[in-house]
């Protein structure tokens, strides 16, 4: 452990991580050094922000007492041309910094929830590790409306036959179910998203390294250098990926020719006509180009748009009864980890790894095909995995929010 | 039915992905099969011409069979463009990274040896002059001014065929990277599997060259033969083995396992296991019987007889091969997404 009266590894960090931005780094090494106090109780919660909000309202343009900073307005006298980029990195750094800080201490979060925000998510700072968006999705809530798919679907602008949020409905063996197979309490549910998975098969597979995961865990997939190869289809264990080779449904830019179809978004394409690159400039988002392998992105064209809210995602948007939740696993205040927490129930530690509601609570929660993978996408409800299972069209078809049918083969 | 895993594996790679590691094993075998008969030359000089022989076809088809299997690969992908930015093949945890690696030094190995083994002083293709002659001279100067000596050329040459084993073997490590997806991929039985039907075929294709064009007498085609019978043995065993794994594994693996022997017999019994082992061994028994029971050398028509009966087994193992890998891809199941 640290010694608690020596900042003097503040000081090196703060050199180190600090000198490639632009904003105070002596803002930065002091607020870090307060951050360690608050973890040694030498220092209160309240005090540190008081102490520093009006600084980092001035450096940064957000409020360190709120708990949605990453909406929040530029200042009046913050130069509009400050790049969203050169903020996330102080932010970032600032973070790193902090976590070095307070990593002696017991885990409190107050400079970690200062960086919260910049990636959509919350807290680079908290214990256990980085940031790692991921989602809670509740198969007991479910609706089976399929409102996500196509919430998705517009959202993305999928290619014709593509959706990257699937729902497969189902009946079970072992269940006796009140409705039937076409009804809403006569089958249960399993939406797929991707799962942007800690060990996710596609990127080790990926020969020239255009899939990665990004620094707050996204999988995604550079459009610029994708070669088509398909590896990535074959090593999934969740079938999330799919070969592009047709444009997005003319219903999707015309909905007016599509009896059946009634959008859910306001303006269901003009957000994603262009190529979305992120920070290092690469082709992550947006409408993927043919020959390349896509799949769902979490939205991350939302996060590299300063218009956008990073915060959610499509389908979270769109879910009349909030079964899913995004948001960063890691951080105890995120949405997806409320979630669970209020439903499930607390961690016997309580920031912990996620995961461990896995154990800590097998019979609620499940994830699927973690023998292959290590997904991020957490279920309550049911594990189908070892059981008899027969698929059952559902209460609500594609058909009948007059969206085309899946390609039979993805390819 | 179970409820979710729609998706096949031969929905992403089929047809040609199965051509082209069936040529990859073809060329990788072919090289092996060269190299030991460059090395059998010097220790049987009576054979040399034919052990020669064998060494340069085995370097030729190595090279050929990866001039078709490239571009197959290469226009099978979505964006075969992006290749050109070949430094960004750095992610080594990926059998693809290293395939293409290993092909690109496979392809130099292979075509050093073919211009050293088959161009210059000793014009071992002896390719007729006229027409292409201005193209064969310059060929020959370049094959004589970097010809190294014998020694360090047979260092290379053994170096190659470990190049050569190692390609035979990464296209089915390529495969069963995804065992986990996909059980038939099996991680510890297909790389035997496909290590034995590579050099099956391997030695299948160059001999079988060999005996075309030189015939059986003093080639080394029955020795060579009788390595690929205990080869195609070796080869059976594993398939055993890979279909007893399968059988004691997952619902997939067992259901799989049941695919092959019902609804995948005809590819799998009668390709594989009958066209591709079974009567290549039988046409192997039948020669090796008429060979021990009369002078071939004597007899014109009985040596004309074992030429066709050998060409014939090596077409058969090379037939097998191929319906070998389209069998490990066709036949392969998903793993569901969930159920049982």
């Amino acid at each position: 452990m640290s010694d608690q009266f020596n900042d003097d590894d503040i000081e090196d960090r703060a050199e180190e991580r600090l000198s490639h931005v632009e904003f105070d780094t002596e803002l930065g090494k002091q607020m870090a050094r307060d951050a360690r106090r608050v973890s040694n109780d030498e220092l209160s919660r309240a005090a540190f922000e008081e102490k520093y909000v009006d600084d980092v309202r001035q450096e940064f343009g957000v409020d360190l007492r709120s708990d949605n900073q990453a909406d929040a307005e530029p200042t009046p006298g913050i130069p509009p041309t400050e790049s969203k980029a050169s903020r996330r990195d102080m932010l970032k750094a600032a973070g790193a910094l902090a976590t070095g800080a307070v990593a002696a201490g017991a885990g409190s979060s107050a400079a970690g929830e200062f960086v919260s925000g910049s990636t959509g998510g919350t807290a680079a700072a908290q214990e256990g590790g980085d940031v790692q968006m991921g989602m809670v999705v509740d198969t007991e809530t479910c609706i089976k409306c399929l409102r996500c798919v196509q919430g998705c679907k517009e959202e993305n602008n999928t290619p014709e036959g593509h959706f990257w949020q699937q729902v497969f409905r189902y009946r079970r063996e072992d269940t006796e179910y009140e409705g039937a197979p076409n009804e809403v309490n006569g089958c249960d549910s399993v939406q797929r998203p991707c799962m942007h998975c800690d060990d996710a098969p596609c990127i080790e597979v990926c020969p020239n390294n255009s899939r990665f995961k990004t620094e707050n865990g996204r999988v995604l997939c550079d459009y610029d250098t994708c070669l088509g190869c398909a590896y990535c289809e074959v090593a999934c264990p969740y079938h999330v990926n799919a070969f592009v080779h047709d444009d997005s449904p003319d219903y999707l830019a015309n909905p007016e020719e599509n009896e059946d179809y009634e959008p859910i978004l306001d303006d269901v394409t003009a957000e994603f006509d262009d190529q979305k690159r992120d920070e290092q400039g690469r082709w992550v988002a947006g409408t993927p180009p043919d020959g390349s392998c896509s799949k769902c992105t979490f939205c991350s064209h939302r996060e590299i748009d300063d218009e956008l809210d990073g915060s959610t995602t499509a389908c979270e948007d769109v879910c009349p009864v909030d079964a899913i939740q995004f948001g960063d696993l890691n951080d105890p205040e995120s949405a997806p980890r409320q979630y669970l927490k209020q439903k499930i129930g607390e961690l016997e530690d309580g920031d912990g790894d996620p995961k461990q509601y896995l154990e800590e609570y097998a019979e609620e929660t499940f994830t699927l095909r973690e023998d292959a993978s290590d997904p991020n996408v957490i279920y309550v409800g049911d594990d189908p995995s070892n059981v008899e299972v027969e698929a059952v069209p559902g209460p609500t078809t594609k058909d009948d929010r007059g969206l085309e049918d899946e390609h039979p083969t993805l390819h | 039915m179970t409820a979710v895993s729609p998706l096949l594996p031969s929905q992403f790679w089929s047809l040609s992905i199965g051509v082209y590691l069936f040529l990859g094993g073809l060329a990788g075998g072919a090289y092996v099969t060269g190299a030991v008969a460059d090395f059998l030359s010097v220790r049987d000089p009576s054979r040399r011409e034919g052990y020669l022989a064998t060494a340069r076809w085995g370097t030729v088809l190595g090279v050929l069979a990866l001039a078709i299997g490239g571009p197959i690969l290469l226009f099978h992908l979505g964006e075969p463009l992006h290749v050109l930015m070949f430094w960004l093949f750095t992610n080594f945890d990926s059998w693809m990274t290293i395939g293409i690696w290993v092909i690109v030094l496979f392809m130099v190995f292979s075509i050093l040896q073919a211009l050293w083994l088959g161009f210059g002083a000793d014009r071992g293709f002896s390719i007729p002059g006229d027409a292409l002659s201005s193209v064969t001279e310059l060929i020959d100067t370049v094959a004589d001014v970097t010809r190294p000596s014998e020694s360090v050329r047979r260092g290379l040459n053994a170096v190659g065929a470990l190049v050569g084993a190692l390609l035979i073997v990464y296209t089915a490590l390529l495969l069963s990277a995804s065992s986990e997806v996909v059980p038939m991929w099996d991680a510890t039985w297909l790389p035997p599997l496909f290590l034995a039907s590579g050099l099956s075929m391997g030695i299948a294709a160059a001999v079988g060259v060999t005996t075309l064009t030189k015939g059986v007498t003093d080639t080394g085609v029955t020795m060579f033969s009788i390595a690929d019978d205990v080869i195609i043995v070796a080869e059976m065993v594993v398939i055993y083995l890979l279909l007893a794994t399968l059988v004691n594994g997952g619902p997939t693996a067992v259901e799989t396992q049941q695919y092959l022997l019902t609804e995948g017999s005809v590819i799998f019994w009668g390709g594989v296991v009958a066209a591709g082992l079974l009567l290549p061994l039988a046409i192997s028994a039948s020669l090796l019987a008429l060979e021990w029971r009369y002078d071939l050398h004597e007899n014109p028509r009985l040596e004309r007889l074992a030429t066709a009966g050998y060409t014939a087994k090596f077409g058969f193992v090379i037939f097998g091969g191929l319906m070998l890998r389209l069998t490990i891809i066709y036949a392969a199941l998903n793993v569901p997404l969930f159920g049982v």
